[in-house]
Formats: structure tokens, sequence, C-alpha cells
């Protein structure tokens, strides 16, 4: 999950760095910000009115305010996350060949999802049969499962939080299948497209996905590829591998990220004032209007707000810094790890007489402590640090 | 007989290179039938005829454009001039087609069982559903052994017709046979003496198959 290009200036292509042997340093550090922003968005969950009743850790401390930005920074933290890597794969397809790009995502996707997600699976399992024994104050769905007769038939199994991961290896594999072909005119026609244009069309294309899920989008977790995956984190992923080879593009947005950013704000409002206050396990079907707009919502401020990120991200975090790359490297390993972790801290902070505030720093804390330290001890210099990141030179 | 196998390497590169393009629509159509097949209960029936459909295209597009176009377009005089034997060029194209094939194959039987065990689906008609599976194998590898060994366009399509019209009476069949037939709605999978007989016999023929056309080859001195 390394990048090696080297921060360029802003009139250089992109892919004109590859002939540098050097890293992309926005890129990585945005990565690494978008998947430790997962931790903290899976913390607040615990503490969400909305998922109160469908959250397994949920806690009895919760807040509105919490949903306000939890579900704020949901709707444009994975699209970020599949735009960059988009990006690397292109990067990886130019510089190594399609072939050895599939090779090396096997190595740097495929293998830790295969080895971490029953390990995962194994943990959260151990945790919620801990809990079901031993918190007084259980959530409603603890106190549900519980209470389930015996014989009723288990959840089918979900790619938990790793869900990314199988995403991104059929991302792959559409990725290999669009190499077959020649896309030179839709590539001419994208590179014609103004900013205005692409900041008000291209949203569109995500509206049918979204309307086909609940709202707000839930993770596409299960065995079975989602159709609507394809949709939007798989458009998202395209318009990465785009961007890799279409000249300044993050550049053009430049002028627009403050407005770009007011009007997601708006859009987000919007979104937030329609959907559900409370979610249960059957969602309650929406009025098809309501749909189409939270829908068209989701979408806007998917895009735009990825488009503030790459903005800013180029702008503030395109430099070296051995922090950040330390932050960088470790930020895979504590994602892959963070679920059980949070879910185990979470179950025990329950029957805590706690503020809010404290629970969720405990909680989100705690697990960033014990994923960076691990990472340091266990990962870093070792063979599993190799299948994450790549050798260390 | 020792076998060319820097050759017989580069063959299946080339096999799969000319395929490389259907294998593409084809692996398109696969992953678009398994995200149709998650989204409700009549979906899934077509999104699994679709998925099946998409196996059986695969296999006899990649047989008629890398047995039966290679006579066709004039490619075979050139494969000729190569120093192979003719079980060089056999062994090259089982692996190359068998590989093409039998990849997406097992990946689609090994998801349908795991489907079939974590879903509230009946584990009892997973016999009958491996069965099915099993037949599209069979009859890809006898569509297979008939191309390479009379590499005649019109002997294969009549073929391919001939077993992909079996697959339903083969369905009907299954599902009257009470062994197999009485089980599908149970809450278990039932490995009688039937369901494993078929299933033998079914493997059976597919090695039988292939190996009927490679002694057909092997008992060419040359290649016309």
């Amino acid at each position: 999950m390394n990048s090696t290009v080297e921060s360029r200036p802003y009139e250089v292509p992109v892919a004109d760095a590859l002939m540098s042997d050097t890293r992309l340093h926005y890129m990585d550090n945005l990565r690494a910000i978008a998947m430790l922003a997962g931790v903290l968005f899976h913390a607040a969950l615990a503490h969400s009115v909305l998922l109160h009743n469908v959250w397994l850790p949920a806690n009895a401390e919760q807040s509105q305010w919490v949903d306000v930005f939890a579900w704020f920074s949901h709707l444009f933290r994975m699209p970020l996350f599949f735009v960059i890597a988009g990006f690397f794969a292109a990067l990886l397809v130019q510089k190594r060949g399609v072939g050895r790009m599939l090779k090396n995502r096997a190595v740097r996707i495929l293998l830790p999802l295969v080895i971490f997600l029953p390990l995962c699976m194994w943990a959260v399992i151990a945790g919620l049969f801990d809990a079901l024994a031993h918190v007084q104050n259980k959530s409603p769905v603890l106190l549900m499962i519980a209470n389930a007769a015996p014989g009723t038939p288990p959840p089918p199994p979900t790619t938990l939080h790793l869900w990314f991961l199988y995403n991104l290896l059929f991302f792959y594999l559409i990725t290999w299948i669009l190499c077959q072909f020649q896309w030179g005119k839709l590539s001419e026609f994208f590179k014609r497209v103004k900013p205005w244009q692409f900041i008000c069309v291209f949203p569109l294309i995500m509206v049918p996905a979204l309307s086909s899920v609940n709202v707000p989008m839930p993770a596409p977790d299960s065995f079975f590829p989602q159709l609507w995956s394809f949709g939007f984190f798989g458009i998202f992923f395209l318009l990465g591998y785009w961007i890799f080879s279409a000249e300044n593009f993050i550049e053009k947005f430049q002028p627009y990220w403050k407005l770009l950013l007011v009007l997601s704000l708006v859009a987000y409002g919007i979104f937030y004032t329609l959907i559900p206050k409370e979610f249960s396990m059957v969602p309650a079907p929406m009025v098809l209007w309501k749909k189409i707009i939270v829908s068209l919502c989701e979408a806007y401020v998917a895009v735009w707000m990825t488009l503030v990120c790459l903005t800013l991200g180029k702008t503030w975090l395109n430099s070296h810094s051995k922090f950040m790359r330390l932050i960088a490297d470790s930020s895979y390993w504590i994602y892959i790890i963070h679920l059980p972790l949070l879910f185990a801290l979470q179950y025990q902070l329950m029957d805590k007489n706690w503020s809010l505030f404290a629970k969720f720093s405990v909680a989100s804390g705690v697990t960033l402590a014990i994923g960076f330290v691990t990472y340091l001890l266990l990962v870093r210099w070792t063979p599993i640090g190799w299948m994450l990141n790549g050798r260390r030179k | 007989m020792t076998l060319n196998q820097p050759m017989i390497k580069k063959l299946i590169a080339k096999d799969w290179h000319l395929t490389r393009k259907i294998n593409a629509l084809y692996l398109a159509g696969g992953i678009f039938a398994l995200s149709f097949i998650s989204l409700g209960e009549w979906q899934f029936y077509i999104g699994s005829v679709f998925l099946i459909t998409v196996l059986i295209g695969l296999g006899n597009h990649q047989i008629a454009i890398t047995i039966v176009q290679e006579r066709k377009e004039q490619t075979l005089p050139f494969i000729m001039t190569l120093p192979i034997s003719p079980m060089d060029y056999i062994i090259a194209k089982m692996i190359a087609n068998m590989t093409i094939f039998i990849v997406p194959w097992l990946i689609i039987l090994a998801g349908m069982v795991v489907v079939f065990i974590a879903t509230p689906i009946p584990d009892g008609l997973l016999p009958f559903s491996i069965i099915l599976c099993l037949l599209m194998l069979v009859n890809y590898c006898i569509t297979w052994s008939v191309g390479t060994a009379l590499a005649t366009e019109g002997a294969t399509i009549f073929v391919m017709i001939v077993l992909n019209c079996l697959v339903n009476p083969a369905m009907y069949l299954l599902g009257k046979t009470p062994e197999i037939g009485s089980h599908t709605k149970d809450a278990y999978m039932v490995w009688n003496s039937t369901a494993t007989g078929i299933v033998l016999a079914e493997v059976l023929i597919a090695v039988l198959a292939l190996i009927v056309a490679v002694c057909i080859q092997a008992r060419k001195k040359v290649f016309l």
C-alpha cells in the first residue's frame, strides 16, 4: 500500500512523476487519515442515536451531535479512500503492467483479507459472547441476541470492516478487464470536461446506486459482491484511476474548495434533515421523492468533499514528515485490527458511569494506542509488515 | 516420449493472450451475475441462470477460438512450423483451455457451497447443485475432446448444442430421482450412494473424454 512517487510541483502531470522513484506524500497521508478516521467513526457509532437499536456496542450515553459529525465523515471517507486506491492501482499499472499490479494486490490486499478476516471474525464473536455473559447494561442488539430463541439461524456471514479489501479485489479485477480494451476516446472526452461541469454532473452517475440502498449508505459487507458498490465506490475507484493520468486534475479544483465545502455542508444539512431519526433492524421504506433527494445529497457530498480533501491534502499534506510517514505506514494495520479491539473495550465501558466524551476518548484512544504499539513491536519489521506495506528499504 | 516444455508454455501463453478479451468480458458477466444474485429472490434465480450461462458461454467460446478457428483461419500451418509434436500441441491446448474454464468453474462451485451452507437455503439442495455443476464440467470436457479430435466447426457446434439441450432433461431426471429429488428441501445434505455414484460417474466421464482426445492426438505422427 505504499506509493513510490515523489511529490511534484502542480504543473507536472502525476504520471510523469513515475520517472522518479520517490513518494506522493499527500496521497499516503490522505489515505492514512481516511483509515484512522474510520476508527473514530466506528468508535462514535456506539454513541449514535440513529444506530442505537442496531449497533452491537451501542452505549447508554448518546448524542445527536455524534450523528451529525459521524455521518458527515461517513459520506466521503470511504469514497476518498477508493479514489486513492484507484490512483495507486493506475500507478502500479503504469509502472509494472496490469499482471504485476494484480500480483502485487494479491499480496497486499487478498492475503491480509484471507489471514485477518477469520481472526477478526473470531475475535468479534468471542467478544460478543463475553459481553452477553458479563455486561449488565446491554445494548438493544445484545439484548435481542441474549433473548433469541434456541435454534434461531445465525446472521449471514459478513466481511466485517474488511469489506473494503473484499470490494477492492473486485475493482482490481475490473481494472484488468478494462485494461484489455481501448478507452482513448472516452479518456479524451473526460479531459475536455471543465471543473464546473464535473462538479455538477459527475455525482449524478452515483444516484442510481445510492437510491437502491438504505440511507445512510450501508457497508457492502456481504460475501456476494454488491451491485450498488460498483456503482458508487467503483466509480470513485475509476475516478482515482483516471486522476492519475489526467493533467493537473486536482489543481483545477483548487479555486473551488471553499465553495464546495459550503455546498457540501448545505447538502448534508438537507440530507440529515430528511433521513430517519432512528434505525431498526428492518429499515422502514422511504417516500420516493425523499429517497431521491437524499441520494442526490449523498452523491454530491461524497464527490464534493472528496475533491475538497484532495485539494487540501495536496496543499497541506504534500511534504515529507517522519511522523506522518510512520502514521501512514501503521494506519493499514491499525484499521485491520481495530474493530474487535474497539468492540471489546466498548463492551467493558457499557457498565461504567462515565460521560460520553470520556467513554469515546478512552475507547478510541486505547484502540489507536494498542494498534500503534503492536505495529511497532509486531508488524513494522516483520513479515506482516512486509505483507501490508512492502519490505522496508 | 519427451515433451517440449518451453514451447508448451509459450503455446499456453499464446492461447491465454488470444482469449484475454473474451475472458475479460465473461469475467465481467460473472461478477455482474454474482452481484445480481444478492438483490432479492427473483434476482437470485435470474442471477444463477446468468451465471451458468456465462460459464457455458465461456467454455464454448474459448473452444471455438482456440481450437476451431485455429484451423479455420489457417493459423495451424504456423503452429506446424514450430518444433513441437502433436502431443505437445494437445497438452498445451488442454492446459490452456482447462485453466481458463476450471478456475472460474471452481470459484463458482466454492461460492455456491458457501452460499448454501451460510444462508437459509436448504442444504439438501447441495448434492443436486453439485451434480449439475459437474455436468457443466463434463459437457465442457466432451465438447473440448470432440473439438480437438475432429477439429471441425460443424461437429463441435453440433455437440455443443446437443449437450446444452441435455442440461434441462438432466435437471428433470435428477429432480425425479427419489434418492436426490426427495432431499432437496431437507435442512441437511444427504450424500447417499446414488448421489455419490452420479458424481463419480461424472468425474470419470470428464477424465475419460480428456484421455480419449489426448490418445487420438498422441497417435498422430504429423498434424494433418
